[in-house]
């Protein structure tokens, strides 16, 4: 079983930076697949961020949709904006099944500076492959999202995500350090822009598998789900510790987490 | 703040490793104004209730205050320094004991504390846990102390973080089959939640024998100083080594911008044990302390004669 995760510069189009994503998709995921990831925004221009045209938004999700039944591989679509029925943009990203179908989505609003807001609702789906987690941009940065979803048993964590952070060589580092923290595998998916810095990688809690850096193109990454079970399985010979992050909480010590403070 | 990360190594006789430690403070500070001198947990050197160390009981666990306690404060005092001790095995007179870090001010006053909250191996059977994690307020603003293992819990910097620290110490000791990883945990833990990380670790070896199973364990020391932007200094994995590192209050990064957009009523979950945790672990190392059966991966299993421990 493989993870492919796409990352491609943006284009001065939609349409041309979906054809070039949707193309290099079709080209190189191969049947081993069992999970495609791309990334937040991921068919915009690197411009404002504008809501995705209805024809081009369909088309893209035809071909995605495609991809998911051709290869038998559960796709997570990328996000892009739509308009909200009362107004406004959000961001939304969709995995879709081996069949085709949403099995599950994450919205997210567009806030007034262009970036992604975060949100209240972190998705486990459960596939023949593993439990999986769904997570939209910069959720994946808070340290609660990706926890919650590790904490009701995700083992693959698939991000729909972007490196635009002001420093983005620990950005970069921080893919295999929530790997670790969380006792799970990333797969992380980013564009090339000028704001964003690729990035795109699956890691594993020891380490990097697969990294883009900022070349553009589809990076593939073995899938083991057994390796993440028998990590998180506590031995209390020590010979292997990173289970001791899931099972060692007091959750009486962290209410303050959940409080609203200034 | 001027910080000195102390790198100790595991003797055995405790006294020369007591001896090693007040040699590390008095030459550091002899070559420069040191305003903390941080050394990593077990200072002395392994606690009697790892594997195979019930001859140390009575020698490395000491009350607080104490004998121990005292020959620090008194160098604290004579060198105008903060010196914090990263952990010791606290005795309470009752049977029970603590995994105590201390912060010693200037004046040779014991101005803070951290009990380690979530317990280790043998330590879930002989160790009493805090109730509370806060930060303590010093002349270099709020820190926090995450004591070994507790760093391994994301919570724990997060919390810490969430209530002012801007540097948290890490009191630790890296295992060998650990080391990148842990060096790569701790420069994320700084990023994402916008602090100073100081990491202070131990090197060398321990053996001994649980049941019949032999234990050893390397530590590999990698003591560090992180920023939200990187690693500023690392030691290296098999000598004692002392950092000398001028540490700034991080400015606004990515860190802080992400905390802002927490939503923490979403976080609920949080309280929720992992979903995975089907076993009582502490009943499990009880039993084993008692003949039980040893502990291993998966369910109890019988003792072997299989090596077990961490190995680099």
């Amino acid at each position: 079983m493989t993870i492919f995760v796409a990352q491609h510069t943006r284009r001065a189009t939609p349409e041309e930076t979906a054809s070039a994503v949707l193309d290099d998709l079709d080209r190189r995921v191969t049947d081993e697949a069992s999970f495609v990831v791309l990334p937040e925004n991921v068919f915009t221009t690197g411009g404002d961020v504008q809501a995705l045209p209805r024809q081009l938004r369909e088309q893209c999700l035809d071909r995605l949709t495609t991809l998911a039944r051709t290869r038998g591989t559960y796709v997570l679509t990328g996000s892009w904006a739509q308009t909200r029925p009362g107004g406004g943009l959000t961001q939304v990203a969709r995995l879709l099944d081996p069949s085709g179908t949403e099995c599950a989505r994450v919205e997210r609003p567009v806030l007034p500076d262009g970036t992604t807001g975060t949100g209240d609702d972190f998705p486990v789906v459960e596939t023949p492959f593993g439990r999986v987690g769904l997570l939209l941009g910069p959720d994946f940065w808070l340290v609660e999202p990706p926890r919650i979803e590790c904490l009701a048993g995700a083992e693959l964590l698939l991000v729909a995500g972007s490196l635009d952070g002001g420093q983005q060589a620990s950005q970069r580092a921080a893919v295999w350090g929530i790997a670790t923290l969380n006792t799970v595998v990333v797969a992380f998916a980013g564009s090339l822009s000028e704001r964003c810095g690729g990035g795109s990688a699956v890691a594993a809690p020891e380490g990097f598998v697969a990294e883009a850096g900022t070349d553009e193109g589809v990076i593939e990454a073995p899938w083991d789900v057994e390796r993440i079970r028998h990590l998180r399985e506590p031995d209390l010979r020590f010979q292997q510790t990173l289970w001791f992050g899931l099972w060692a909480r007091r959750t009486e010590l962290y209410t303050d987490l959940t409080a609203q403070v200034s | 703040m001027r910080v000195a990360v102390v790198q100790t190594q595991w003797v055995d006789d405790h006294e020369d490793g007591l001896r090693n430690a007040y040699q590390a403070i008095e030459d550091v500070c002899a070559a420069g104004d040191i305003d903390l001198v941080c050394f990593p947990e077990f200072l002395l050197g392994p606690p009697w209730y790892m594997p195979g160390q019930d001859g140390l009981k009575g020698r490395t666990d000491t009350p607080i205050p104490g004998p121990i306690v005292d020959g620090f404060q008194s160098l604290a005092r004579k060198l105008n320094t903060h010196i914090l001790l990263g952990s010791l095995v606290e005795d309470l007179r009752d049977g029970m004991y603590r995994n105590t870090s201390l912060l010693i001010g200037r004046q040779g006053v014991i101005t803070g504390r951290a009990v380690k909250a979530h317990p280790f191996g043998n330590e879930m059977v002989v160790c009493r846990q805090t109730d509370a994690l806060g930060v303590l307020s010093t002349e270099f603003g709020q820190i926090g102390i995450a004591v070994c293992s507790d760093f391994w819990i994301p919570e724990v910097v997060r919390l810490l973080a969430l209530a002012g620290a801007r540097t948290i110490f890490v009191p630790g000791g890296t295992l060998g089959q650990n080391q990148p990883l842990m060096v790569n945990a701790l420069r994320t833990a700084a990023y994402l939640n916008d602090v100073n990380i100081v990491y202070a670790s131990s090197v060398g070896v321990v053996r001994g024998k649980r049941g019949d199973r032999l234990v050893e364990i390397h530590f590999a020391g990698t003591s560090l100083v992180a920023s939200p932007e990187g690693v500023l200094a690392q030691a290296g994995s098999d000598e004692p080594e002392i950092l000398v590192v001028d540490i700034d209050e991080p400015a606004d990064g990515d860190g802080r911008r992400w905390q802002q957009l927490r939503r923490p009523a979403a976080y609920q979950a949080l309280l929720t044990p992992y979903a995975g945790a089907d076993r009582d672990l502490a009943a499990e190392l009880r039993a084993s302390l008692t003949g039980g059966g040893g502990p291993g991966r998966g369910r109890p299993a019988t003792a072997t004669s299989t090596p077990e421990g961490t190995r680099s």
